[in-house]
């Protein structure tokens, strides 16, 4: 990398965590650690919601899934509009009412203390683990595309999230997220304004071959349960996800509980509910230009290239033959697209994929623990092979910045659980310096980030299983909040066995579906979850007006 | 002079405004889609 690029990199990074640090060096009281400045206006809240929410993968994995597949993905993001309305509407002004700092103490005051220590462990164990993949997943993509040590990048990131989130606790995640949503999305607009003029054709020419080509296929309205995403799914089951996730995920909950008042509150989710769906749109947007422009410009058969660099001298030649014949097939097909011959290109499009398959079943059967997932790398090679210096600086901030203040979210609304839901209520009457313990916890809960980013490469399904972790618990989660909020009548015993019985059924769900047992979709745990907390809740309580 | 508070305030106009958004969208990306299919 250019001097230029580690300078603009460096500094962008300097200034927002200096920032960071100079704003809330001498205000921070303990009530801004845990719940950040009540002096934030909508607009931080709403960017703030959407920082956390928008990690450095979403940047690198989203343009990747358009341009390998299409942007059938956005369909996952419907049900979000539908969940802020839910929020604001009920989540917001019951939070309110009561000051809450954690969703966790709603709980305590609407059922009893179990149940609030219950659902409080869930979240931390879910979270503390997603945390470390937070950094471990950008960490591995950067480090291989700039030749930096993975344990290296690893602790760079955790180390610069920790310095701020200790130094300010939450108030400083708010103002350092607002210049970090604002350095990635000026980024990312230069980045897709340089893509767009570097494609060849004309606007309209590119749209046909996307189109034609099946990336612009968005809406589908198949009822086909193997359709991943479909309209339907991404009104249930991302209604269902989005609600647990902004309804009752301390990391989302605390940034619009730190607004002064619940109109700040809720404009703030309904700026989230109104971006949202366009943002998604345009990165996706950066995958179907990024395959119009490698229909012109000769990409690498395979984007990792740290991958291919491992194959031992003699794979190394029979990968070349591949890529020879690839080349071949690439300069057919780009003549069927010039001449808007959409049959023979699928044709030519069909044989590079063989030849594709080919390459990395040679790859896979030569190389130990080999990562056949490359669409991660398809945007990082392009910054990288095609932007001029100091921009490529910038675009890699880019990327750190939705590292670090995801990370941040979460490891500040970690450390204010721990500190409200469990240190403050088993050794809150001693005496204790609130400051120097809430920051405390913040170091600790960064650390424990960083281990798991450290040790992920350790085990190899450990990121599968984070990326179902969401699911285990907040089926569980949100079932307890919604019987909190809707059931008036149930008390704290019944949602508690509900609670219990519901994540136990799901922990089994998980391993039949580990084993093969059965097959199941990660998203309808959530669906199940719920069912089973609302559904034991009204049955025990039954049960027991009957006994009276 | 009235000030809006969260009270005052019409939410459940906003509330329509965003899902109207949505159902816009969901249009838009359908008309898209269907060019091609």
């Amino acid at each position: 990398m250019h001097p230029i690029d580690w300078l603009v990199l460096g500094l962008t990074l300097a200034l927002i965590v200096g920032y960071g640090v100079y704003k809330t060096r001498k205000s921070a009281t303990a009530s801004e650690l845990l719940s950040g400045s009540k002096k934030v206006s909508p607009w931080t809240i709403g960017l703030g919601i959407m920082a956390t929410q928008a990690s450095a993968i979403t940047f690198l994995s989203t343009p990747g899934q358009a341009f390998a597949n299409d942007m059938g993905f956005i369909q996952f993001y419907f049900g979000m509009p539908l969940a802020v309305v839910i929020v604001s509407a009920f989540f917001v002004p019951a939070y309110r009412k009561m000051r809450a700092i954690t969703a966790y103490q709603f709980l305590e005051r609407r059922f009893d203390r179990k149940t609030r220590l219950f659902t409080a462990a869930l979240f931390l164990t879910s979270r503390g683990l997603s945390a470390g993949i937070t950094i471990f997943a950008p960490a591995i993509v950067l480090s291989a595309a700039i030749n930096v040590p993975l344990n290296s990048m690893i602790i760079i990131i955790g180390l610069i999230v920790i310095i701020y989130t200790v130094s300010g606790g939450s108030a400083a995640v708010a103002v350092t997220q607002k210049w970090q949503m604002t350095v990635i999305l000026v980024g990312m607009a230069i980045a897709t304004t340089i893509l767009i003029q570097l494609i060849p054709v004309s606007m309209y020419d590119a749209y046909q071959i996307a189109g034609n080509m099946g990336k612009l296929n968005i809406v589908s309205t198949s009822f086909d349960p193997g359709t991943r995403y479909t309209i339907w799914s991404g009104l249930t089951g991302g209604l269902f996800l989005s609600l647990s996730y902004l309804g009752t995920d301390q990391s989302q909950v605390q940034r619009y509980l730190g607004a002064e008042d619940e109109r700040s509150s809720k404009f703030g989710l309904l700026f989230n509910a109104t971006f949202k769906v366009p943002m998604q749109f345009a990165i996706l947007s950066i995958g179907v230009f990024l395959f119009v422009f490698y229909q012109f410009v000769k990409p690498p058969i395979f984007f990792n290239q740290s991958e291919i660099e491992r194959a031992p001298l003699d794979i190394q030649n029979q990968l070349k033959s591949i890529e020879f014949e690839h080349a071949l097939v690439w300069d057919n097909k780009r003549e069927a697209l010039i001449h808007a011959d959409w049959k023979s290109a699928h044709r030519f499009n069909d044989r590079q994929e063989a030849l594709r398959a080919d390459y990395m079943d040679l790859l896979n059967s030569n190389l130990k623990n080999f990562q056949t997932k490359d669409t991660d790398y398809v945007f990082i090679t392009f910054i990288l092979n095609n932007l001029p210096n100091g921009l490529i600086g910038l675009l890699l901030a880019v990327i750190i910045c939705a590292a670090m203040s995801s990370t941040a979210g979460e490891v500040s609304a970690l450390a204010t659980t721990t500190y409200v839901d469990y240190y403050k209520v088993f050794f809150g009457h001693r005496n204790h310096d609130e400051k120097r313990t809430i920051r405390s916890l913040v170091l600790l809960w960064g650390i424990a980030a960083i281990f798991v980013a450290l040790a992920a490469p350790l085990y190899e399904n450990l990121i599968q299983l984070v990326n179902v972790l969401g699911s285990l618990f907040y089926g569980t989660i949100l079932g307890i909040f919604l019987v909190g909020l809707f059931l008036k009548n149930i008390g704290g015993n019944q949602v508690f066995i509900g609670g219990f019985v519901a994540q136990t059924v799901i922990f089994i769900c998980h391993y039949l579906n580990s084993q093969d047992y059965i097959t199941l979709g990660f998203l309808w745990y959530n669906v199940i979850a719920t069912f089973i907390v609302i559904t034991i809740s009204i049955a025990l309580n039954t049960l027991i007006n009957k006994g009276k | 002079m009235t000030i809006k508070t969260s009270q005052t305030l019409n939410w459940k106009k906003y509330y329509v405004g965003v899902i109207a958004l949505l159902v816009v969208e969901i249009v838009l990306f359908y008309f898209i889609t269907r060019d091609f299919v």
